[in-house]
């Protein structure tokens, strides 16, 4: 008798140990929780976003960004400011649309959310209103520690064959539902790259990474590191989300 | 002493003379004949080029659009392709199914650089296994699953060396993020195909599986065929049969609306990732011809050949104008001689034709000049070794420029030489032909 309590201890002790504390379709709707934290509905947003990008073969480069974001009308504008050969370069994204602005050739191109931002780490979705909740779907939750943070580690596939990484594993804060590391797999389940956000600061509402690290894992030393600044979530003139508007602030 | 001998003992009566108009033609022969050999060169050099890394003279591309409009390269459904191309099978000598990575990031430890990365069916593409040429490693195992040929240019950036393990990332059809583990299993020298692009080898299996395609799935075929002359025959034939059951483009269509889409699309890899604003059903096929692709350089070649045709145009003129005169001197300085042949018995057609002969000869003679010097020059400018990297890149066939003259191109040029010799010497020499022989006897100059 004393044998069997032993091993009912044993394995209660055990069984909640590994169980999770959370099910499957509360982690899903922490996946939206965080859509609905981290995207600006309701309002604009604009920021300076500084990004510091580490290469083994180019080395250490600079650059800035003024951003600009309405994330109701799935619409935002990522201007180059800095360095000098790029200033003027911009991303405009309208719905389903992304352009690329080039203001040497003077031509607006199409390209993807899923390509790299202006050759770093970043992707242009990584800037854009987030979709966590419709791209992904939770396949297992676990309760871990990520520092000192209690979080939810939890492991996503994508519901679509077009989300940029068909898996993902993240790791989220339990107490704010706020995202501090992801990784990102290939198809073929390597690992591709690791993103970190060690900053969040509170906007309104909304909680927005100011600082974020992108760590390529395929090329040894390649990351990048953006921090951003010059937060604001005054409204912004419809005429900043057009083509023109990019042409013009190019004269 | 017969008319050829005088006419050929006159030239040699004034060498200065005779060198310099002689030299002005031999000029203008050489500008006519080194373009052309260059055009014609280049343009030879671009078809073995794009026939060598398209694999092929007709290419059919097939894109499908998925349920949310996205557009996807791949031919799925192989069942229309296969009755279209039994209509062509007497003209094909290999047929080539290849899956592409367009712009894929081959990376080697903290090192990495972009290379497009063709799938091959090695069992079937004998023709492409002949003509690469291997620096480093081979190709015998090259059918092992993850095996990969690269260019020389892109394993030096690399530091890689056969037998080395690579990644490549790369997107799915789909565009999702994926990443490949290869061996490298030959270096290749780049000059034996673009050295504007690098482009690797892999198995198309491995591929596919990468790119998210099914084993029996691919994305282009290209036709390599018996007779390159039977090109534009055999496309019609493929469209015709094509468009009783499928979407079809072409590149001749494009050209009408003005657009550049399908050649773009071949060299681009095609519309993949772009939505679609109106979706289709099953596959949109694209055929594409070396000759659509090369329609762009033949132009550009027909405007040097233009050119350079009025640079010889322009410089015979001012040739031709200096013949005239020397001609008119020649009949100044020999008018009493001209007497002396006519007092003795000479007729007058005879009189004439020295005149003719003489400047036929000159103009003969520069013209000889002209080829040697355009042939020494074409030889010399063919044993450069230019660098992969160079401006020329796109011209160059094994490193090298190559130079193709053609025999009747060269007797074209002559001919047209000598009738304008002949024309612009005529009327010196007519009226040589018509002095009288008292008054020719009489001068005193």
């Amino acid at each position: 008798m004393k044998k069997n309590i032993i091993i009912f201890m044993v394995l209660l002790i055990v069984g909640l140990s590994t169980a999770s504390a959370i099910s499957i379709n509360e982690a899903n709707s922490i996946l939206d929780t965080i859509d609905t934290s981290r995207n600006f509905t309701g309002t604009d947003f604009s920021a300076v976003m500084t990004m510091i990008s580490e290469d083994p073969d180019t080395g250490v480069e600079k650059k800035k960004v003024q951003q600009f974001r309405r994330d109701d009308e799935e619409m935002f504008l990522m201007l180059f400011i800095e360095p000098a050969s790029e200033k003027g370069q911009g991303y405009l994204n309208i719905g389903e649309n992304l352009w690329f602005y080039d203001p040497q050739s003077r031509k607006f191109n199409h390209t993807s959310m899923k390509e790299s931002f202006g050759g770093t780490d970043a992707k242009n979705s990584d800037f854009g209103a987030s979709s966590l909740g419709d791209d992904y779907k939770v396949l297992s939750v676990e309760e871990g520690k990520l520092g000192r943070f209690n979080v939810y580690i939890m492991d996503l596939e994508g519901t679509n064959s077009e989300v940029t990484y068909p898996a993902v594993k993240i790791w989220i804060t339990k107490d704010t539902n706020l995202m501090l590391k992801s990784e990102d797999f290939s198809a073929t389940g390597r690992l591709m790259r690791t993103s970190l956000f060690p900053s969040y600061a509170k906007v309104g509402e909304k909680y927005l990474a100011t600082k974020m690290i992108f760590k390529d894992e395929l090329i040894e030393g390649k990351k990048t590191q953006i921090t951003i600044t010059d937060i604001s979530t005054k409204d912004l003139p419809d005429s900043i989300f057009t083509k023109s508007y990019v042409e013009r602030v190019n004269r | 002493m017969n008319i050829s001998k005088i006419s050929m003992r006159n030239i040699t009566r004034q060498k200065k003379r005779s060198f310099l108009l002689g030299g002005a033609i031999a000029f203008g022969i050489f500008i006519i004949i080194t373009i052309g050999s260059f055009t014609a060169g280049m343009t030879e050099t671009l078809k073995e080029n794009f026939t060598s890394i398209m694999g092929g003279h007709i290419y059919i591309l097939g894109t499908e659009t998925l349920e949310s409009g996205r557009i996807v390269q791949v031919i799925g459904d192989t069942e229309d392709l296969e009755r279209a191309i039994d209509t062509v099978d007497d003209l094909v000598e290999e047929y080539h199914v290849r899956s592409q990575v367009r712009i894929g990031e081959i990376i080697y430890g903290s090192k990495s650089t972009t290379l497009q990365v063709s799938g091959i069916d090695w069992k079937k593409e004998q023709l492409l296994k002949d003509t690469l040429s291997i620096a480093e490693g081979s190709l015998d195992n090259i059918e092992t699953a993850g095996s990969l040929v690269i260019p020389e240019k892109i394993a030096e950036k690399l530091g890689v060396i056969p037998g080395e393990s690579v990644l490549i990332r790369m997107d799915t059809v789909t565009g999702q993020k994926n990443v490949g583990e290869f061996t490298v299993a030959a270096i290749i020298q780049e000059q034996d195909s673009f050295s504007f692009i690098s482009a690797g080898y892999t198995g198309m299996d491995y591929l596919n599986e990468l790119i998210g395609l099914e084993p029996d799935e691919y994305q282009y075929l290209n036709l390599h065929l018996e007779d390159i002359e039977k090109m534009d025959i055999a496309a019609e034939r493929l469209v015709t049969e094509l468009e009783k059951t499928s979407l079809v483009e072409t590149g001749e269509e494009d050209e009408e609306e003005g657009k550049d889409r399908s050649h773009g699309m071949m060299l681009r890899g095609g519309m993949s990732g772009i939505s679609a604003d109106e979706p289709w059903e099953g596959t949109k096929f694209s055929i594409t011809t070396l000759n659509d692709i090369m329609e762009p350089v033949l132009q550009l070649v027909n405007i040097l050949n233009i050119v350079s045709l009025a640079l010889f145009v322009i410089l015979m003129i001012i040739t031709m104008v200096g013949l005239i005169n020397t001609f008119r001197m020649v009949l100044i300085e020999r008018t009493k001689e001209i007497g002396t042949m006519r007092a003795i018995g000479m007729h007058r057609g005879s009189i004439r034709s020295i005149f003719l002969l003489e400047a036929l000869y000159l103009a003969l003679f520069g013209a000889v000049a002209g080829i040697l010097l355009s042939f020494s020059t074409t030889i010399i400018t063919g044993l450069i070794r230019f660098t992969s990297d160079s401006p020329l890149g796109l011209f160059l066939h094994n490193g090298r420029l190559q130079f193709i003259t053609s025999p009747g191109s060269v007797i074209k040029v002559v001919v047209m030489l000598s009738i304008m010799t002949l024309v612009a010497v005529y009327l010196p020499a007519r009226k040589a032909a018509k002095l009288k022989v008292v008054d020719a006897l009489r001068a005193q100059y």
